[in-house]
Parts: structure tokens; C-alpha cells; sequence
């Protein structure tokens, strides 16, 4: 090897060195003011370099860096006057060198950072990816140090390096840009979001309130209704005693008939109250007290019937309620049999009581007409009667339903048109600490 | 009174001393103690106050560490520090042998070449003039670097080479400090 091709091999080991420092450097940079502080402060070191000028076009995107004296910038979308000369270039396609002297081309850098009295000539190195994609690095030289052959290829390198950093920050700052779309969407979803809960709670707590009233409404009305009905029924009890005008009395029995006949109903929507009666307390309750307090209550409705009641107790653990409500639920279920028996058939009633799987297990069957399949799904139905001839209010089985889901429990209906029907209902035992 | 200091070899060494040795090898990226620190290893203060200068001008900053090492072997040969200059000259030398696998080629020996890019020859210059000459120092010095693309952080840590250079060639000389047995293999 000769001496020339050793000092060239000593000068390539620096460039490369230093090319290799310079492309770490720029591999870790994520903003476009460390990308220009960093070819300030390396490209020297690779490269003669009087002042350095960076142009790069991506799509729309055009930056340019630029440095001298060790002092470096960088613009966004920039067009000012050396972006021509730039542009020109790159249609060139080609490096090439304008000296000084060249008055046509030097007009260009007149107020750029190329008009320095010390500039002998600037080169440009462009190199086109596509033609959205392409960069351009123009490099100012003083007449004592000129570019020598191999400074192209190492601007090319450099080049190639830029160019694939820069679409890589442009890629992000797209994805940045994206996600800051969807942070801001989030926010308005976030926004809309408390708005609508704050919307529900309101309207909520307005039905509440709606509710609450309604009930009290309901409970003022019912008893504020009973205590005039009681008045009536005893004047008419007094007017029966007062009078042997067969005429008097049969109104007097049409008037005790009406009266409890609403009393009645009175009763029931009494009765859907009492799950929230705030007097109610747990107690351990006796099916067979409680079957025999309604068969005491319908006592004269029952006589003539053929009534029967067959009660199995198997009824292991002790149940805990409220007795009022379980009372009501049997009241219910023993008046629907009586009034809808089988003609010219003695009435007759199965109740068996057994502890299942934690839950009170009741099964109450009777031997009446039985339930139209048809209308079995609006048996439960608010004012349902599923009989043309039915003298109820259609409260009944609407009432016993509602009161087995406010003892959490759960009821079901088997039944065959003019044989029978089956009510089972279960019912959870309480856990201790409800006791 | 004999002239100069006696090495202070690892395994004679305080811990003090063998921690701040250890430091040396760890940074320096190699498996001696260089003969420089040896030479102050009887006196763990002076040795870490010359080290960190050591660490902080030639080990850290901006400038390139190549460039730092072929500044300091400049300085040292002209100044005939032998030791400094064989040292230095031997980093410089080494890294080129690692890129180019050729013994033959000689950093060292071609510094002066066109193709070396010119923020090389101009700092190497202009520094080792200042060490030589620190009174002749100019706004003409400060202007040569500037135009080469050095800022002013970079002219500092520059300057600072001469400074140091000065310091280790001092200390070289004064102390006596024998060529490492290790470098004179590399040769």
C-alpha cells in the first residue's frame, strides 16, 4: 500500500468512526431540535463543513435544518429562499457544485445563512425516494477547504440516514397526533358520560320521590277511606234494626253487600303496602296458626262448601317472617278457592309444608275449575280477571305474587281446566344475622 | 535524593488507592493500571484529584474521544514528554488498527493529510499551539474554531486538552514514569 491510499484509509477510519457516532446520535433523538444539535455538533467530523443545510420532503411535510459557528436551527414546513435552489436540485437529481462566482445562482442566497463573506461555494447532495419523499444537504465550503470525492459519498450516507429518522419522527408525530384526537374524544365521551349519570341519578331520585308519594297517597287514601265505610256499614247494621219494611231491608242488605265489597278491596291494596310497613317485625311463624286464622276469617263463606283441608307439616328448620305477610299470602290463595270451586263438588285443599335446600318449600293445591291455559301468563297481572263471572276486584293473585317477591321468594302455577291448581312457592330462610 | 516517585503497585496499594485504580480500568476499558497512576499511588488525594481531570477532560464531554487522544499525543511529542506521546500515540494508533486490521497504518503519522477532515487539523492545531504558547492566545484562535463548526462549550473542552495535556506531560516528566510494560508490547 502506498503512502497516499494509507492516509486515505487513516482519514476513512475517522470519517466512519465518526459517521458511526453521528448515526447513534441521531438514532436516539425524538425532536427535530436534538436532530439539529446533533449535526452541529458531529457533521464536522465527518464532513468539511463551512455551514450545513438540511432540506427534507415528506408528502406535505417539509423540514429544514441549517448550521454555522456551532449554532444550529431547524423550520417546519418551511419555503423560504434556498428552498428553490433546493427544489431545483432535486430535479437535477444529480450533486453539484455552484461556485461563488456563478452571479445567477449566488442571488439566491442573498439574507440566507449561505451570504457569508467567506463562502467560496456550496454543494448539493439530493437524493430522491419518490417524488413525495426526497431530501437535499447543501454544504457551504471556504476556498481553503474544499470537498474532496469521498465527502459525497459520506453525504449521501448522511443523507440516507436523515431521511429515514425524519419519516420515522413524521410517523410518529401522525400517531401522536391521532392519539391525541382520541384523548380528546375520550375526554367528551368522559364529559357526556357524568352528564348522563348525573341525568340518571336526578331522574331517579325524582321517580323515587314520585314513588314515595304515590304510597303515601295510597295508605292515606285507604285508611282515610275505611273509617267513612265502617261508618256506612254501621248505619246500615243500625237501619236493618230500625225497620221491618221489606222494601228497607233488602236496599239495607244491597248497601251491606256494596260496602264489603269495597272494604274488601280496601283490604288488598292495604295490603300491597305491607312489605313496606315499617312496623312489621320477624317472628317465627306457624303455618297451621296461620291457615287457621284464615279459615277463621272466612268461616261463613266456607260453610256449605265441603270444605277440607288436608296440612302436611314437614317443615324441619324453624321459619323466621313477618306473619301479616304470609298471613295475606294464604288469605289470597284459600279465598281464590273458594271462589272459583267446582260446582256442586266439595271443596278440598292440599297444603304441604316441607325445608328444602334452605328455602321453605309451600305447595297449595285445591280441586277448582283450574286455570284456562290461555290466560295462565296474566294470572299475576295488575286488576286481571280471568273470569267473566269473577266478583273479585282482580287484586288476588297480583297481591300474592307481589308479596312472595318481597320475601325474596319465588312462586310458579301448575294447573288443568277442571281439575286442579298448584301454587308452589318457595321461600329462603333468613341468614343469622338478619334474625 | 534519587528524582522521581516509586509505582505503587496494585497489590501494594491502599484500598482507597485500589478502588480509585479500579476506576481507571473500569473507564479506560483496560485490564492494567497504567503506569501514570501507579506513579501517584502513594498519595490517594493527589491521585483523585489528577484522575477526575483525567476522567472529566479526556473521558467525558463532547468532542470526540479520537480527537482528544491525537490533540494530546501532538502536544506531548513536541513537548518531548515521552511518555505521554508513546501513550497517547499508542491509543490513537490502536483504534485505527481495530477499523483498518492493518499494523503498517499510523494515525499518528498522517495528520497533516487533505483527507483528514479539517475540524480535526484545526483543533489539533490551534490547541496545541495554546498549550505551547498559552500568552499568544488570540480572538484569532477562538475565531479559526468557531468557523469550524465548534461552539463554545466545544472550544472549551477543547482548550481544557491543553490544560491537561500540560498537567499529565508535567507529571510524566517529573515523576519518572516509565513506559507500561503492557504498551510496549503493543508496539
Amino acid at each position: 500500500m502506498d503512502r497516499d491510499s494509507e492516509i486515505l484509509h487513516n482519514a476513512q477510519r475517522l470519517r466512519y468512526e465518526a459517521f458511526s457516532a453521528f448515526a447513534s446520535a441521531i438514532n436516539k433523538c425524538s425532536e427535530y431540535n436534538a436532530i439539529a444539535a446533533v449535526l452541529s455538533s458531529q457533521l464536522k467530523y465527518i464532513i468539511n463543513c463551512y455551514i450545513f443545510r438540511v432540506y427534507y420532503q415528506n408528502a406535505t411535510a417539509q423540514i429544514a435544518f441549517q448550521g454555522f459557528r456551532g449554532q444550529s436551527f431547524f423550520f417546519h414546513n418551511t419555503d423560504d429562499a434556498i428552498c428553490e435552489f433546493e427544489r431545483t436540485a432535486l430535479v437535477a437529481g444529480i450533486p453539484a457544485t455552484y461556485n461563488a462566482d456563478q452571479t445567477l445562482t449566488w442571488e439566491l442566497f442573498v439574507d440566507t445563512i449561505f451570504a457569508q463573506p467567506r463562502v467560496f461555494s456550496i454543494a448539493a447532495v439530493p437524493v430522491v425516494y419518490s417524488t413525495d419523499h426526497q431530501i437535499v444537504v447543501s454544504i457551504a465550503t471556504t476556498q481553503d477547504q474544499q470537498l474532496v470525492n469521498s465527502d459525497y459519498k459520506f453525504i449521501q450516507l448522511v443523507a440516507d440516514l436523515l431521511a429515514n429518522k425524519l419519516s420515522q419522527l413524521l410517523v410518529l408525530e401522525g400517531i401522536a397526533k391521532k392519539n391525541k384526537e382520541l384523548e380528546f374524544k375520550n375526554q367528551q365521551i368522559t364529559t357526556l358520560n357524568q352528564y348522563l349519570d348525573i341525568t340518571v341519578k336526578t331522574r331517579t331520585q325524582e321517580l323515587t320521590d314520585t314513588n314515595s308519594e304515590l304510597k303515601t297517597l295510597l295508605y292515606r287514601t285507604t285508611h282515610d277511606f275505611r273509617a267513612p265505610l265502617a261508618n256506612i256499614m254501621g248505619l246500615v247494621g243500625l237501619g236493618n234494626s230500625m225497620t221491618d219494611d221489606p222494601e228497607a231491608l233488602v236496599i239495607f242488605e244491597h248497601c251491606c253487600a256494596v260496602a264489603a265489597n269495597m272494604d274488601k278491596m280496601l283490604s288488598k291494596l292495604n295490603a300491597t303496602m305491607m312489605p313496606e310497613d315499617e312496623s312489621n317485625k320477624l317472628e317465627l311463624i306457624d303455618l297451621c296458626d296461620v291457615i287457621a286464622s284464615v279459615e277463621q276469617k272466612y268461616h261463613e263463606l266456607l260453610n256449605g262448601t265441603g270444605y277440607k283441608v288436608r296440612f302436611n307439616d314437614d317443615v324441619v328448620h324453624p321459619y323466621y317472617s313477618y306473619e301479616n305477610i304470609v298471613t295475606a299470602i294464604f288469605d289470597n290463595l284459600i279465598h281464590n278457592s273458594i271462589t272459583f270451586r267446582k260446582p256442586g263438588e266439595p271443596l278440598r285443599v292440599y297444603i304441604d309444608a316441607f325445608s328444602k335446600n334452605n328455602y321453605l318449600n309451600i305447595v297449595f293445591k285445591d280441586n277448582g275449575q283450574g286455570i284456562d291455559p290461555a290466560i295462565m301468563p296474566k294470572i299475576f297481572d295488575m286488576y286481571y280477571r280471568g273470569n267473566a263471572h269473577s266478583t273479585g276486584h282482580g287484586l288476588g293473585l297480583y297481591l300474592v305474587q307481589k308479596l312472595v317477591k318481597s320475601l325474596k321468594g319465588d312462586i310458579e302455577v301448575r294447573s288443568e281446566l277442571n281439575q286442579y291448581t298448584t301454587f308452589t312457592i318457595k321461600l329462603p330462610y333468613r341468614i343469622e344475622n338478619e334474625l | 535524593m534519587k528524582k522521581g516517585f516509586k509505582a505503587i503497585e496494585y497489590n501494594e496499594a491502599s484500598d482507597e488507592v485500589k478502588a480509585i485504580y479500579n476506576e481507571t480500568m473500569k473507564e479506560l476499558g483496560v485490564p492494567f493500571v497504567l503506569n501514570w497512576f501507579k506513579y501517584q499511588g502513594n498519595n490517594a488525594t493527589i491521585l483523585r484529584g489528577n484522575w477526575e481531570k483525567l476522567r472529566c477532560t479526556m473521558l467525558l464531554g463532547n468532542v470526540p474521544f479520537i480527537l482528544k487522544q491525537l490533540i494530546i499525543y501532538n502536544i506531548s511529542k513536541i513537548k518531548k514528554s515521552e511518555y505521554c506521546a508513546y501513550t497517547h500515540g499508542v491509543i490513537a494508533n490502536s483504534m485505527s488498527k481495530t477499523l483498518t486490521n492493518d499494523d503498517s497504518i499510523k494515525l499518528t503519522e498522517n495528520m497533516d493529510s487533505d483527507h483528514i477532515p479539517s475540524s480535526y487539523k484545526t483543533a489539533i492545531r490551534v490547541v496545541t499551539k495554546c498549550a505551547l504558547q498559552p500568552q499568544s492566545t488570540n480572538e484569532h484562535d477562538f475565531e479559526e474554531l468557531s468557523h469550524e463548526g465548534y461552539s463554545m462549550d466545544e472550544i472549551q473542552e477543547l482548550m481544557a486538552l491543553a490544560d491537561l495535556t500540560n498537567m499529565l506531560n508535567s507529571l510524566a516528566d517529573i515523576a519518572g514514569i516509565q513506559i507500561d510494560n503492557e504498551l510496549m508490547e503493543v508496539q
